[in-house]
């Protein structure tokens, strides 16, 4: 898998799981790297884009013992930009699917 | 703030990263160690995990603003600089007739550079020590006529160097220390405040601060050493006062020496930059401070000879390159040479600031985007 179409991809997967729920960027690390064979230091540049791309924004919250946290939430944007891709993946994966797994004979 | 995280932010700093998006960056990164380290994680690992403060620069280099714009009326300061200083030597010039030392407004032009374009507080001090130090030296030595022990000034790039450097403060403390106590050693000296049968204790500095217990607290022997070198220092400084001679007295000096061999510590452990470039750099700046207090006391010009003292720099700076070698990088302390000698040995102030056009036209001729 070319790093590109991977980049692509784990950009979809911080989408939707911010989508999902408001997370602080070590969150999103974890959550991730526990799902996806993903090297950590790939995610902060990621997030960082997408929230210079107005996709998220982000506030600083309370902890209880340590230093305030960064949260990352989904803009209004960044919601449209997540449903286009989340249906234009669907329609992509299904025709990956039809090609792999179908038996035509292409001869 | 860790060694992890104050790397990263020199080196979004040297990058001329905005204020900013250092921030941001280094606080985002501060949070993630923290959860690391909460995770019961070291520093090795939470470095392995979070990839090399390059490696995090060059992932976020898209995202990050840079100084350019903040720096566009900065830029127009220095390149008017020269001709604020023409006009303040002319009109000061004529007026007083005063020429030197009022050629030192001309040192407004790289002292401008250094201010507007350094990439940080630490960057710029050094650099515009480099010009302060001639600065005050030519000051202090032309009014008050005192060019020893003035040229001590000089001492103020190194210490600034070494303050300014990425090492920890242990190790900023022990390099200072080698300067400091030469200064100290030197002017209590000169003004007779203290014999050199005592002054010369104060470069022990280096070999006591060397034996203190930073780094390893339970590192018995060297305290032990340490101990015994403060203890000596004592014993001599006893001794002499009461009418021992020297070097009978010196012989205390056998304790901490006897301690050292057994603990192992015989050559004290001090980190030394090894690097080929350094050893040729200590080498030249031992040499030339050799050579200046030699030929200031040979031919007693400390007014005229103060200028070997400038190979340092320069050397420093050929050393520092490590592509091309760049002539504007050393122009300034040409200029000043020249500038200097003409004006000392023709008496042609008047013309021999002209010199200092030479920076920028070296400059310009250099720059390829010109």
């Amino acid at each position: 898998m070319t790093t590109q179409f991977k980049k692509g991809i784990i950009e979809l997967c911080v989408l939707k799981i911010i989508n999902d729920k408001e997370m602080y960027g070590f969150e999103v690390m974890e959550t991730l790297t526990n799902e996806l064979k993903v090297n950590e230091n790939t995610i902060y540049p990621l997030l960082r884009r997408l929230t210079g791309q107005g996709l998220f924004e982000t506030y600083q919250k309370e902890t209880v013992n340590g230093a305030p946290r960064k949260y990352y939430k989904i803009t209004e944007k960044g919601k449209k930009f997540l449903l286009k891709n989340l249906n234009e993946w669907q329609v992509f994966l299904k025709e990956v699917n039809n090609v792999l797994e179908g038996e035509k004979n292409y001869e | 703030m860790n060694k992890f995280l104050n790397e990263l932010e020199s080196l979004l700093r040297d990058n001329d990263v905005s204020e900013k998006d250092i921030n941001e960056v280094v606080s985002d990164y501060e949070e993630f160690y923290e959860e690391y380290q909460s995770k019961g994680m070291n520093e090795v690992e939470i470095s392995r995990r979070l990839g090399t403060p390059n490696d995090i620069y060059l992932n976020v280099l898209e995202t990050l603003k840079k100084k350019e714009i903040e720096r566009g009326y900065q830029k127009k300061l220095v390149s008017v600089s020269p001709f604020i200083a023409t006009i303040i030597f002319f009109v000061v010039g004529y007026i007083t007739d005063v020429w030197h030392p009022t050629w030192l407004v001309f040192l407004i032009i790289p002292l401008s550079g250094v201010l507007f374009n350094g990439k940080s507080f630490g960057d710029k001090a050094v650099a515009a020590s480099v010009f302060l130090s001639v600065g005050g030296y030519i000051l202090i030595g032309h009014y008050i006529h005192i060019w020893h022990p003035t040229w001590l000034v000089f001492f103020l790039i190194p210490v600034l160097g070494i303050l300014n450097g990425r090492e920890g403060i242990y190790n900023k403390l022990l390099g200072a220390s080698v300067f400091v106590s030469t200064i100290l050693a030197l002017v209590l000296t000169h003004y007779h405040i203290l014999s050199w049968k005592f002054a010369w204790l104060l470069f022990l500095t280096v070999a006591v601060l060397g034996s203190l217990p930073f780094k390893k607290p339970r590192d018995y022997k060297r305290i032990i050493l340490g101990i015994s070198l403060i203890l000596a220092i004592i014993f001599y400084i006893v001794l002499l006062i009461y009418n021992v001679r020297i070097p009978l007295a010196l012989l205390v000096f056998l304790l901490p020496l006897v301690v050292a061999i057994w603990s192992s510590h015989i050559n004290i452990n001090v980190q030394v930059d090894k690097r080929p470039k350094t050893i040729i750099l200590s080498i030249i700046s031992l040499a030339v401070i050799i050579g200046f207090i030699y030929f200031g006391i040979t031919f007693n010009n400390w007014a005229y000879i103060w200028q070997v003292l400038l190979i340092i720099p320069v050397a420093a700076i050929i050393l520092s390159v490590d592509e091309k070698f760049s002539w504007t990088a050393i122009m300034p302390f040409i200029a000043v040479v020249l500038f200097f000698s003409l004006g000392y040995f023709y008496n042609a102030w008047g013309i021999s600031w002209l010199a200092f056009l030479l920076i920028p036209i070296v400059g310009v001729l250099e720059d390829k985007n010109s």
